[in-house]
């Protein structure tokens, strides 16, 4: 099995920075979410480890060989592409087999002329004998005949990563594969890629802009933004262990709730609540009075309770999202709306414009610097 | 081929990455380019040059010196009564046919687009002249309009009438020749005609209806002319091109005859350049014709850009 | 509403019958022997179907040479265009460099010279070379198309990168990705433009006058205008057949791919 690692890889184009200085070791057998916002660079990356970009500066190796001057095709590796990239011009079968006929003699990549080519059929069995137990094993072989416009959404997808598969990669690039599927395809195919990538056992590199896809199949996550990586983790390190608020805020639905805290002297403040052993300095620097830092608090870290607590807050309830197994109630708070996770019975008799009072459960809060950046060495402890 | 197939087969194993984005090269894949260029640049760019500078010398065709004589080729033309008749016949030939053609041709657009199932048939009909080839039909022509044995003498005869001489009669020559002409082309105008009435989309006949426009040349005057208006005129102009580069007909039944009746500038151009080899007049005559064609070209294209827009 | 349909249906077989009326009298008397050409009754149908014209046109006139020249530069044509135009249409389509914006200025400017203006320094080209009246003389000039690369300029860019992408990931070079990838995917354009380049070509008269003189070299046009002016007062029968000879490819052609030729023709409209 061979992974892939990146060297300090940027991608300039003209005058803006796409990818910037991107490290990253993917061991064989991976299954890795190249996951962020659009823009965040991502793709570009993805078609750099493909070949379809030169990369600026930096290093790409694959089984400890660089390969960023390889062209695509010498680096045996597949990609899934967004649109899928079917020929359209050619049938379900020509599509899948023709990654083999490239590798064939001039003369035999030619229509009509490579009738000429006495032992042709020998080679057209050998290209049949890959492809076919490839289309059985993904379910369209009976659809080998069809053109790709006679296909439906998620038979073109099956047939893209047939296509994929029949050259036996390495490595599996994939760019936003289900964006093009319907929600209920895209559940079921998740699925599936998921034991695809169980039954192979190779590396998938796997692009998305959707958290769910990136939680729920990979065992790594890579969240970039502009261009920079911005924590590489397991699915729930991303979401109990977040390196900044970029990514605290990027994982999670509904988002984490963002509350200001005042930062005085070894206390803090938060809408009159004291806060306890502050962090006397943040990066070496004492912390100046009245800083201003970040205090996150995902959903469930908030619950609901009696008006007289010592660290209720309250305000109107102006949404009540009941979703069967739990309730979202969205809260108005200083222009802020501020998400609570319940329990449905507690959402019961609750309605829109009912003041309601809440408390954080200190303990699950995150702390950020002004900057975003996460204060892990600190515990949010409340004075009594 | 050979070369193509060089092209195709990079040196395997360190072959060229993708394009490099980071800086753009002088010419991306030359090989793919240079052919294209230099035919370009052989066959028309640098004759354009050539043919503008020799509208300035004395030069005839074979001959081994020219000398430079300015503008004196564009004074003699303009100065000899044959070159302002030749002017006079253009113009008389393309102010008959320029209307006439753009006319019958919207008629028949709205005619064949109120029909519904006889609509492709008739479209059939009269773009077929389009295709063929009109030398070969002028000859026809020329029979069928022939004063003995001629269709059009027989139906005169019929009527009483004395037969005519389409073709020999000074009168009548130019626009004998337009009308041949003009039975070539109408059903390509008439095309480009209607692919804008398809565009008209229907509903806004119906709002026209609901909105009190019942007769047909309400729905025309208030709907189908103003959403034509880029199209006619695309139309008018292409019109125009067409007819100022009528040649054909007139070499092939008159020759400009009889006695320069039928005389017109391209004509002319041909009679200089290629029987007298008066090359450096006919070099004036082709830069005149172009300065014109020039013009109208480019106020076309800039009429094709705003309909493309429009659609 | 009824009235008026027919009407309008009535004029309009009134202008078909002028449309219509050439053809079918070179049919007429293509088909008739000569003291029924000469008469100033009319008939449509001879009296005496005589197929001596054709044979003769065949034969002792040089109609199969015509057609046959009409081939060979027609498609010599056509196959230079595309082998010159595809590849450079491509680049400008797809790639970015530095003379990319001064090329489609070339390119345009050409889309401005009419035929007529290049005539006289082309000719002298061809004749300092001693190509006049050859097929190369017919050929050459035209070998590639500033309006085909324009048009399929425009179609490249609609195909899809992720196309040419996965072509490149599986292995086909970039010449196979152009020419067995890319071009299939714009052939409506390519057929709109080769039926324009035959059509063109095939009917072209004016180049064919200048640069050919001998009869064996000459082009459907210029081929029935020779046999015109030399025999066309006595032979009309086999003037006639061999104009029915020329005329008929590109008719039958296009009764049959009605659509396909509208769009090509009127292609020119662009221009002009």
């Amino acid at each position: 099995m061979t992974g892939i690692s990146l060297n300090a890889v940027s991608k300039r184009f003209g005058a803006t920075d796409v990818v910037r200085d991107v490290s990253l070791d993917v061991a064989g057998g991976e299954f890795v979410s190249l996951l962020g916002p659009s823009g965040c660079g991502k793709t570009t990356l993805l078609r750099m480890i493909a070949g379809l970009e030169t990369v600026t500066a930096g290093e790409i190796c694959m089984g400890g060989e660089t390969i960023q001057h390889l062209s695509p095709s010498a680096r045996n590796i597949a990609m899934v592409f967004q649109s899928y990239a079917l020929y359209p011009h050619k049938t379900v079968f020509e599509n899948v087999a023709f990654p083999l006929l490239m590798q064939q003699s001039m003369v035999l990549r030619l229509p009509w002329l490579r009738h000429l080519v006495p032992n042709r059929h020998r080679v057209d069995a050998e290209i049949a004998a890959r492809v076919d137990p490839v289309c059985h094993l993904l379910g369209i072989d009976h659809l080998t005949a069809r053109k790709p416009a006679q296909l439906s959404g998620g038979q073109r997808q099956r047939v893209a990563l047939a296509r994929a598969m029949v050259r036996e990669p390495k490595l599996f690039l994939m760019d936003e594969p289900l964006s093009n599927l319907d929600a209920k395809l895209r559940a079921a195919t998740r699925a599936e890629i998921i034991d695809l990538h169980r039954r192979l056992g190779v590396t998938f590199l796997y692009v998305t802009h959707d958290q769910g896809e990136a939680m729920t199949m990979s065992s790594r996550i890579v969240l970039l933004n502009e261009g920079r990586i911005q924590q590489v983790g397991t699915p729930l390190d991303l979401y109990n262990d977040p390196a900044n608020l970029f990514v605290a805020e990027f994982i999670g639905l509904p988002k984490i709730n963002v509350l200001d805290l005042h930062a005085d002297g070894k206390e803090g403040r938060i809408d009159g609540i004291v806060l306890r052993e502050m962090p006397s300095e943040i990066d070496g620097v004492p912390t100046p009075r009245g800083a201003q830092l970040h205090v996150g608090l995902r959903p469930e870290a908030l619950q609901l309770c009696s008006e007289d607590h010592p660290h209720a807050m309250s305000g109107p309830v102006h949404i009540i999202e009941h979703l069967g197994n739990e309730a979202i109630l969205r809260v108005s708070k200083d222009a802020k709306d501020i998400c609570i996770r319940v329990q449905p019975e507690q959402a019961i008799g609750l309605s829109p414009g009912r003041t309601v009072s809440f408390r954080p459960a200190w303990e699950r809060a995150l702390l950020f610097d002004a900057n975003g950046s996460r204060l892990r060495a600190t515990r949010l402890r409340a004075a009594a | 081929m050979s070369s193509i197939e060089n092209i195709s087969s990079p040196p395997r194993g360190h072959s060229v990455a993708a394009e490099s984005s980071d800086r753009a090269p002088i010419l991306a894949n030359a090989a793919y380019l240079i052919p294209a260029i230099v035919a370009l640049l052989a066959f028309f760019i640098l004759p354009t040059f050539v043919t503008i500078g020799l509208s300035f010398t004395d030069w005839r065709l074979g001959a081994r010196s020219l000398s430079f004589v300015g503008l004196d080729n564009y004074r003699d033309l303009l100065a000899s009564g044959a070159f302002n008749d030749t002017l006079w016949n253009t113009l008389k030939l393309n102010l008959f046919v320029i209307p006439t053609s753009f006319l019958t041709a919207l008629l028949l657009a709205l005619a064949i687009h109120s029909q519904t199932r006889l609509a492709a048939f008739w479209q059939t009909v009269f773009f077929l002249p389009v295709t063929s080839t009109l030398v070969a039909m002028a000859i026809v022509w020329q029979w069928v309009l022939h004063p003995q044995v001629g269709m059009a003498a027989w139906v005169l005869r019929q009527l009483g009438l004395n037969p005519i001489n389409w073709l020999n009669d000074p009168d009548l020559v130019l626009y004998t020749i337009g009308f041949i002409s003009m039975w070539q082309l109408v059903g390509y105008y008439m095309v480009l005609f209607l692919a804008g009435l398809l565009a008209i989309p229907r509903h806004l006949y119906e709002a026209a209806q609901m909105d009190g426009a019942r007769s047909g040349l309400d729905r025309f005057v208030h709907v189908t002319w103003p959403m034509l208006g880029p199209t006619a005129l695309f139309v008018l102009i292409i019109t125009i091109i067409k007819s100022l580069q009528i040649f054909d007909v007139v070499r092939v039944l008159t020759k400009g005859g009889p006695n320069g009746a039928s005389e017109i500038i391209l004509h002319t151009l041909y009679q200089e350049g290629f029987i007298y080899f008066r090359t450096g007049i006919a070099a004036a005559i082709a830069t005149l014709f172009f300065l014109v064609m020039l013009a109208l070209t480019l106020y076309q294209m800039r009429v094709f850009d705003r309909r493309v827009h429009y659609s | 509403m009824r009235l008026r349909n027919i009407l309008v249906n009535l004029a309009l077989a009134a202008g078909g019958i002028v449309m219509l009326l050439p053809f079918v009298w070179m049919l007429s008397l293509s088909l008739k022997p000569e003291n029924e050409i000469f008469t100033p009754d009319i008939a449509f149908l001879p009296r005496e179907w005589d197929f001596a014209n054709y044979v003769e046109a065949w034969t002792v006139g040089y109609a199969g040479t015509f057609v046959i020249n009409g081939i060979v530069v027609t498609l010599g044509i056509l196959v230079l265009q595309y082998l010159t135009i595809v590849p450079a249409a491509y680049v400008l389509a797809r790639k970015r460099f530095q003379l990319r914006g001064l090329i489609m200025s070339t390119v345009l400017a050409v889309l401005l010279i009419p035929p007529q203006v290049t005539a006289i320094p082309v000719y002298m080209m061809l004749a300092e070379a001693r190509l006049l009246d050859t097929y190369a003389a017919l050929i050459i000039p035209f070998a590639t198309s500033a309006f085909g690369i324009f048009l399929l300029r425009q179609s490249f860019k609609t195909v899809p990168q992720d196309l040419i992408d996965a072509a490149r990931m599986d292995g086909a070079s970039e010449v196979y990705t152009l020419w067995f990838v890319v071009v299939p995917q714009v052939f409506p354009a390519l057929a709109a433009f080769g039926i324009f380049s035959v059509v063109t070509h095939w009917n072209d008269f004016f180049w064919p006058l200048l640069v050919v003189t001998s009869i064996e070299r000459a082009t459907p046009p210029l081929g029935i205008s020779i046999f015109a002016s030399s025999e066309g007062g006595t032979e009309v029968g086999a003037m006639m057949a061999t104009a029915t000879l020329i005329v008929m490819p590109l008719v039958i052609a296009f009764l049959i791919a009605r659509r396909r030729f509208v769009e090509g023709v009127t292609l020119s409209g662009i221009k002009g």
